[in-house]
């Protein structure tokens, strides 16, 4: 597992506990980036990342067992390079520090997700930050 | 049947004959062992007495003598007596024919011994016996009187002499009366009695001192007991013997002692051992009870050491007992602690207690037993009543209790709609009117046509959508903290105090060495008690300022939350007030406590603790309910 070049669509991991924020995430991406895999919570996230070994992790920041600060934290820990964008209802800006404390590069607000999420993914994958306008 | 009668009638005789022989031989060997156990020649000793045999001195000495004789001498010894008599017949000691008739009297029959009683009774079988009764020996006791040289003995002479205590009995008398102006020694007319007497003013004199020496001997018996009547006081009365008296009337010194010092008006010491009990006090005395025991053992080891030619054991000097009656103490008034040491103390007056020890220490252990069990009843009716004491208060607090959980929960039920209508109106006011705005956005969307009138609505539609997200959140976030799970407890309390200083009240936030792990319970509950107290200081307090201090002790976690505002009545407002109520009993819940402190125009206080175990506990532990 090699980490594809820049020019190749990002490989994408989701992971939100929402089925329909998923489906509608993968939708979104569909046209430009590769979705490898969906998950549900923190552990599943964590196994996903193991196995697929993903460009980009979008990551909700509400989980049922571990909090997705506390996910981005454990993936920087088990040596992840995957480039990490949060998506989230919080629109407050000591929440998109404390994610871009934990690594993240992109953060989107769910509300502008359609239309804030394939930018902030492309941009991850180029290595930019994004962030929704709060 | 004559025939057949005769032979039977010469069979019993016979048989009669062999039973009368059989009778006969038992007793003769009967009266064989018995001459045996006798051992056929009893030992003879001749006793003479020189004292009057029924005086009680020589009473006690004879009895203790033969009683003696009789228990320890392994051989039947048989007492001859003669009585001499030389107290009223001193010239019988000068009497050759006495000799000639117990010669005479005792003819064929030979001693073993013989026994003398008293000096003048020794004096004359050594110098008028000896060489009529040759190879007997001589033993002599309750011998006192002074009229012999006892180291001029023969070799065949031995006993048991008195030395005559006047001198000792003195000490005593000045030890037991040290005040004493005055000594009086009495003594009969007697020869004997002179002698007597001449002995104790020899032996007093150097002793009396100051003290004056008066000798009482001319008086009969009634100017005697006269004299006793008037002895001034500070008098000490020392009695000799006294067998005769000026006009000639015999006495027996023993009998003497009881009228004597029933009269007396001092005390009155004496020399006899016998005469204690009599109504002296006491003296250094002669015990001749003691002396006839003595005595006794003496005579067995002559009549043993004789038998088998043996030189006799040496003569003994009896030793005087000093003794006195507790009974005439306490009549003069004396001290028994002034006795010497070693003095016998007689006929003390039995308290209750010798004579009721028995029952007064049953009584005493009967009382304390009784005493134990009513201390026990006592002690078990104090605890019923404590007991019953505590139950009523625990009923008391206990219904205290009901009444406050029923207060509380009919204020938290209220409390419940409060919030449920502030919600709902949220809901209906607010989330409600936009989505309703929402719809009609998107249904002129649908109306429209012109691409940029449906841009511009669709942009307002989405906006409109953005609306109501914050409302949602903002909704959910007062009704439950989800950053406390996603930022912990120092990031939420610090937003916390911040979005609150808004409300015309600077409220700083403070923190030391929180600990990162803290279970979720806790953080809600410090959350809380925060949110409750923040509230509380911005409604009621017109505190300006609000200082919020959490600290992690090695303890635990100590809260502090201080306003400088009006302050309140805690004791009145306590038990009242939901919201303390609300967080003492979620610190409670916990394992926490909580302390308001608080007075008007003070400020208030408001302090709470965490202990250490509880933050160790499930620090991990996932609280429901605490997600974004």
């Amino acid at each position: 597992m090699s980490t594809s070049a820049a020019s190749d669509p990002p490989r994408v991991l989701l992971v939100d506990d929402n089925d329909e924020i998923l489906a509608l995430s993968r939708s979104v991406l569909a046209s430009t980036c590769l979705v490898v895999g969906t998950a549900k919570d923190g552990p599943s996230a964590l196994e996903a990342a193991e196995a697929l070994r993903p460009d980009v992790i979008v990551l909700d920041i509400s989980l049922r067992n571990m909090t997705g600060f506390d996910v981005a934290a454990r993936l920087r820990d088990s040596g992840s390079t995957a480039a990490m964008v949060f998506f989230s209802l919080y629109a407050e800006e000591d929440i998109v520090a404390r994610a871009r404390a934990v690594g993240a590069i992109g953060y989107v607000v769910k509300p502008r997700l359609v239309v804030d999420l394939m930018h902030a993914v492309a941009e991850a994958h180029m290595g930019r930050a994004f962030v929704s306008p709060l | 049947m004559v025939m057949q009668g005769r032979p039977s009638r010469r069979t019993s005789a016979f048989g009669r004959a062999l039973l009368t022989i059989a009778i006969i031989l038992v007793e003769l060997a009967l009266a064989n062992a018995a001459c045996a156990q006798d051992s056929s020649a009893p030992q003879r000793v001749l006793m003479l007495y020189g004292h009057d045999p029924n005086s009680p001195g020589v009473v006690a000495f004879t009895n203790e003598l033969h009683a003696t004789v009789r228990a320890e001498s392994p051989t039947r010894v048989v007492f001859y007596d003669e009585l001499l008599d030389l107290e009223r017949f001193p010239e019988n000691a000068e009497r050759e024919e006495l000799v000639d008739y117990l010669l005479e009297k005792y003819r064929g029959f030979s001693f073993d011994a013989i026994l003398v009683d008293g000096t003048r009774a020794l004096k004359f079988a050594t110098e008028r016996m000896i060489a009529r009764f040759p190879n007997v020996p001589i033993v002599y006791g309750l011998t006192f009187e002074p009229v012999i040289d006892f180291s001029a003995l023969p070799s065949n002479v031995t006993g048991r002499r008195h030395l005559l205590p006047f001198a000792a009995t003195l000490e005593l008398a000045r030890a037991l009366q040290p005040d004493a102006e005055r000594v009086v020694l009495v003594g009969g007319s007697s020869p004997n009695d002179a002698l007597m007497l001449a002995s104790a003013v020899r032996d007093v004199t150097p002793l009396v001192g100051r003290m004056q020496l008066v000798v009482w001997q001319d008086w009969t018996h009634a100017s005697l007991l006269q004299d006793l009547r008037g002895l001034a006081p500070h008098t000490i009365t020392i009695l000799s013997s006294f067998n005769r008296d000026k006009v000639g009337h015999q006495f027996s010194s023993g009998d003497l002692i009881a009228s004597v010092t029933r009269v007396a008006s001092a005390p009155i010491y004496g020399i006899a051992r016998n005469w204690v009990g009599d109504g002296i006090v006491g003296g250094v005395t002669m015990d001749f009870g003691d002396d006839g025991m003595r005595t006794g053992r003496l005579l067995l080891q002559v009549l043993d050491r004789a038998s088998h030619g043996l030189p006799l054991p040496p003569p003994e000097i009896a030793r005087p007992v000093q003794v006195v009656d507790a009974r005439a103490l306490e009549r003069w008034g004396l001290s028994e602690s002034k006795l010497p040491p070693g003095t016998g103390v007689l006929f003390r007056t039995p308290t209750p207690w010798d004579n009721y020890k028995e029952y007064i220490l049953f009584a005493i252990a009967l009382l304390l037993l009784q005493s134990g069990l009513i201390a026990g009843l006592l002690i078990h009716r104090a605890r019923r009543r404590r007991a019953e004491v505590e139950l009523v208060r625990s009923q008391d607090s206990l219904r205290a209790t009901y009444e406050r959980v029923r207060d509380l929960g009919s204020r938290l039920l209220k409390a419940q709609e409060i919030e449920r209508s502030r919600i709902a109106r949220d809901l209906h006011d607010d989330i409600g009117q936009q989505v309703a705005l929402l719809g009609m956005d998107l249904a002129m969307v649908r109306g429209a046509s012109d691409p940029a009138e449906i841009n511009r609505l669709a942009v307002q539609a989405h906006n409109r959508n953005m609306e109501i997200a914050r409302s949602l959140r903002d909704l959910s976030h007062s009704l439950h903290p989800a950053r406390l799970r996603l930022f912990g407890l120092v990031s939420t309390l610090e937003a916390l105090c911040r979005e609150l200083s808004h409300s015309g009240i600077a409220i700083a936030f403070k923190h030391d060495n929180v600990p990162s792990k803290i279970p979720d319970d806790v953080t809600l509950c410090i959350f809380r008690v925060v949110q409750e107290a923040l509230q509380n200081a911005i409604k009621y307090s017109s505190a300006t300022e609000v200082k919020v201090h959490l600290a992690g002790t090695p303890n635990g976690l100590n809260l502090s939350v201080v306003d400088d505002g009006v302050g309140f009545d805690v004791e009145a407002t306590g038990s009242h007030g939901l919201g303390l109520v609300s967080m003492k009993e979620r610190l409670e819940a916990i394992g926490g406590s909580l302390e308001i402190r608080s007075s008007a125009g003070c400020g208030t206080r408001l302090e709470a603790t965490v202990p250490a175990d509880v933050l160790q506990r499930g620090a991990n532990r996932e609280s429901e309910g605490v997600s974004a």
